[in-house]
């Protein structure tokens, strides 16, 4: 194993003390000279037909500047693929769902803003309303989405090898069907942002975007400006975790008031808005039925699976993808059947949650499992040990497992969760359930794929990085400052994140999909050797050597094996800018060209380089009285291949599953009958806080991929893959009720008990 | 005339998948996308409004393994019987 001196080691993090001393600049705390304050007037109804929006009263309130509607954007549909545009700023014709924004007023403040929003008439003609996907399916039930003939979205079907043999192959079969719920994203900021307008009419957004690049297509597209029309500078974002990549109603509002009114406009959401009218993860109805031999090796495996994500596609189809494709991990299944739909919906709509629509994968699969474990008299651990796939496997779809530390985070999760002495003795009501995942690092979607940075060496010897990657929180900052350091042999310190700019970083796709590390910092790594080259040259000069002879390290650069004859790494700087007049910038750019762009219609081909894996152990106990599950301990044997950073590693995991386990045990977005959203306060919607956390343990299996920056793949979504089904799992060995309607609420548990005992 | 569809997505409205069976004996390139555009259940613009080409940010389309824009006369290209168009969705990313 190769001694690195910054990677591999917990830094501090490049934004934790300013964001943990409250100095930090989130959107919401952007000022601009002559700043005006935007409100959005939203939706009582689900859905409706709107015949007459009225805004001549708001107008004529003093202190409003400037009122729109849907009717002031060119009505241009966007969408994140070019085959289902099927969304428009601000609507036009019909509300789609409860809470959506129909009118936005910017005035001098926001009590006058939220005055005007009161002078707005709507004359509405209510709908009927579609709420689950049986609704949505129904002949003749009403159309969602204008743009669109059928309530059906989108669907995939794929076939990996051959399901009728891998059957017939069989010693046990069992089918089963799985549900879960509306969740919201759970990022701590809420959406806000703030335009401006400059006098050439170009358009500048600050806001609290997760993939600047994504909103800054779908922005000019709609607003009908080419792309050199707008620049999108982020300022510190408060999370994100999907639910901030594409463009609001608020940024579209923002951007379209500063064009009329000539002021800057910002507008800072509710936390109930955000709640009641934003991104949230589709409802899913899945039917697995799966084939294994005695010894627990499955031999095939049948899903169906449909998706109820709202009045839109976003990136559905992706999530419809996402859960077929990726049915071939973590286990080696030679033989697997797809079926996903995506239908429309009059709910808020849907982005996806971490971990992207693996998550309920990988919840119906694991349970199953668990249940076939069970009668099959195969213990926990040897079932999910016997399917790992292990590095070098071919998936049926082709995905290529290059490295895979699976069957390792499997024994170190079970050694470390006490498995086998826990099935000596354990408390009544305590239970363990097991689960395992995999998550790409970043699949290769389609054509809008690369990542790029740049260096800047200043003539102080500090290097200053920018690159179109995003940080949310997760920490991309630090380790592609790590990165940067360790390649130009400086310290951690020397490196500065600069800031994420649209004029001056180039193409990153975005911040998903456990990406970041892989590809910017593969690029980072290339723009560090790219500007190492040129100081190598103007060193090799000072030290009548060739520049491949010469080393960095310790802020020297110096002949391999001769530390005596060097200079001293600012020298180098200095006789660039000085003497030269030379800029000094590295340009570093990666995408893996070697790997298949995702095939829609097959879900065939080698999708993915670095797939993370991990093996989640938790440990809970249930209250038989009063049905609550109260999380002990979870253990993670997590491959993430090279932890860059092992501290924020650890975050990721535990954060993910922290995360998941609300999904898991608390949050539903609840609907009445007309599609009004009923819990969209802290109040009533439920995220897990610290106090529901339990002892988290990670163990890092420590593997190196062979196409990762340094070794590293991607993390922080697979712990939220594995974590759902290592609660259900739980919950049946603690108590023998099996509940596979997310999520997993005291009512369910006491109702499962009692229905046990009544047999 | 029947014109066959390779293409790395489902594409809307394309029901058999494969192939599209046309009563005109003529067509040309942008003639049989916009055939393909009313066929599917949501509208889908392969040709950009008010441009005279195919945005290849977002599509990439090929007339018998040939870019269509290095076939003579680009989307005005008249399409034969038995013929192959390629469609390459580039969807922007998320997830």
């Amino acid at each position: 194993m190769e001694e690195y001196s910054v990677v591999g080691k917990s830094v501090e993090r490049t934004d934790g003390r300013v964001k943990v001393t409250g100095k930090a600049k989130y959107a919401g705390d952007l000022v601009a000279a002559g700043m005006l304050h935007g409100k959005l007037l939203r939706s009582p109804l689900a859905h409706a037909k709107i015949l007459n929006i009225d805004t001549s009263r708001a107008k004529a309130l003093p202190g409003v500047i400037g009122v729109i509607t849907g009717k002031d954007f060119p009505g241009i549909p966007y969408g994140t693929r070019p085959d289902t545009r099927d969304q428009i700023p601000m609507p036009i014709t019909k509300v789609h769902h409860f809470g959506e924004g129909v009118a936005a007023v910017a005035a001098m403040d926001e009590d006058t803003a939220e005055e005007a929003l009161d002078l707005i008439k709507v004359d509405y003609e209510e709908l009927p309303v579609v709420l689950t996907a049986e609704d949505a399916l129904k002949p003749r039930a009403p159309l969602v989405n204008e743009f669109s003939k059928s309530n059906l979205a989108y669907f995939s079907d794929f076939n990996f090898g051959d399901v009728e043999k891998g059957f017939k192959e069989a010693d046990y079969i069992r089918e089963e069907t799985f549900t879960s719920q509306r969740v919201a994203v759970g990022f701590i900021e809420p959406h806000a942002c703030l335009a401006e307008v400059d006098p050439t009419g170009r358009i500048l957004l600050q806001g609290s975007k997760q993939s600047p690049y994504i909103t800054w297509r779908h922005m000019c597209r709609a607003l009908d400006i080419p792309l050199s029309g707008m620049r999108i500078v982020n300022p510190f974002v408060g999370g994100a975790f999907s639910g901030k990549h594409d463009p609001f109603d608020v940024d579209f509002a923002a951007a379209k008031l500063a064009q009329i009114t000539r002021r800057p406009v910002k507008i800072v959401l509710n936390y109930d808005e955000v709640l009641a009218a934003y991104r949230q993860r589709n409802a899913m109805d899945a039917r697995l039925k799966i084939g294994v031999r005695k010894n627990g090796a499955i031999t095939a495996l049948k899903a169906e699976c449909i998706l109820e994500g709202g009045p839109i596609c976003g990136i559905g189809p992706f999530n419809v993808y996402y859960f077929g494709a990726f049915l071939n991990i973590p286990y080696k299944i030679p033989a697997i059947e797809y079926h996903g739909k995506l239908v429309y919906s009059n709910r808020a709509p849907c982005g996806t949650v971490r971990g992207q629509e693996i998550t309920l994968a990988q919840f119906a699969l694991d349970s199953l499992l668990h249940m076939v474990a069970e009668d099959l008299r195969i213990d926990q651990v040897e079932i999910r040990k016997v399917n790992a796939v292990t590095s070098q496997w071919r998936t049926a779809n082709g995905m290529m497992v290059d490295v895979s530390g699976l069957p390792e985070c499997i024994e170190k999760s079970a050694e470390k969760i006490k498995w086998q002495e826990s099935r000596k003795r354990r408390p009544e009501g305590r239970g363990i359930g097991f689960s395992c995942a995999s998550h790409p690092s970043g699949p290769r979607l389609g054509g809008h794929f690369g990542s790029s940075v740049i260096l800047k060496l200043v003539e102080d010897g500090k290097v200053v990085v920018t690159h179109g990657g995003t940080e949310i929180g997760q920490g991309a900052n630090t380790v592609f400052c790590q990165m940067a350091a360790e390649v130009l042999g400086l310290p951690f310190q020397d490196i500065i994140q600069g800031v994420s700019d649209s004029d001056t970083a180039i193409l990153d796709s975005g911040m998903f999909g456990d990406r970041c590390t892989y590809w910017d910092g593969n690029a980072t790594i290339l723009a560090a050797k790219d500007l190492k080259r040129q100081l190598a040259e103007i060193a090799a000069e000072e030290l009548k050597a060739y520049p491949e002879e010469l080393e960095f390290k310790n802020k020297r650069i110096f002949v391999k094996g001769n530390a005596e004859k060097g200079i001293d790494f600012l020298l180098a700087v200095r006789r660039a800018y000085y003497d030269r007049g030379t800029p000094l910038y590295g340009r570093g750019y990666w995408a893996a060209t070697d790997i298949d762009i995702v095939d829609w219609k097959t879900g065939k081909g080698n999708l993915v380089h670095g797939l993370d894996f991990i093996a989640t152990a938790i440990e809970l106990d249930v209250d038989k009285e009063t049905g609550k599950v109260t999380l002990i301990k979870a253990a993670h044997g997590d491959d993430a291949g090279q932890p860059i950073n092992p501290l924020m590693l650890e975050g990721q995991v535990n954060g993910g599953s922290t995360h998941l386990a609300g999904q898991a045990l608390l949050e539903e977005s609840l609907y009445d009958e007309k599609g009004r959203v009923l819990n969209f306060t802290w109040q009533n919607y439920k995220q897990p806080t610290s106090m529901d956390a339990p002892e988290y343990v990670v163990e890092h299996v420590h593997t190196h991929d062979p196409y990762g920056p340094f070794g590293a793949k991607g993390a922080g979504e697979a712990s939220s893959c594995s974590t759902m089904a290592a609660i259900a799992n739980g919950v049946y060995d603690a108590v023998g009720v099996r509940i596979k309607d997310l999520p997993i609420t005291p009512e369910k548990i006491l109702k499962a008990l009692k229905e046990k005992e009544a047999k | 005339m029947k014109i066959h569809v390779k293409s790395n997505f489902v594409v809307p409205g394309l029901d058999n998948g494969e192939f599209v069976d046309l009563d005109q004996p003529q067509l040309t390139l942008r003639g049989f996308l916009e055939e393909l555009s009313e066929r599917a259940p949501t509208r889908v613009e392969y040709v950009r409004r008010g441009t005279q080409t195919i945005d290849p940010d977002e599509w990439e389309i090929r007339i018998n393994d040939i870019p269509y824009h290095q076939c003579g006369r680009g989307l005005e290209t008249s399409l034969k019987d038995g013929d192959t168009v390629t469609i390459i969705i580039i969807p922007l990313g998320g997830g």
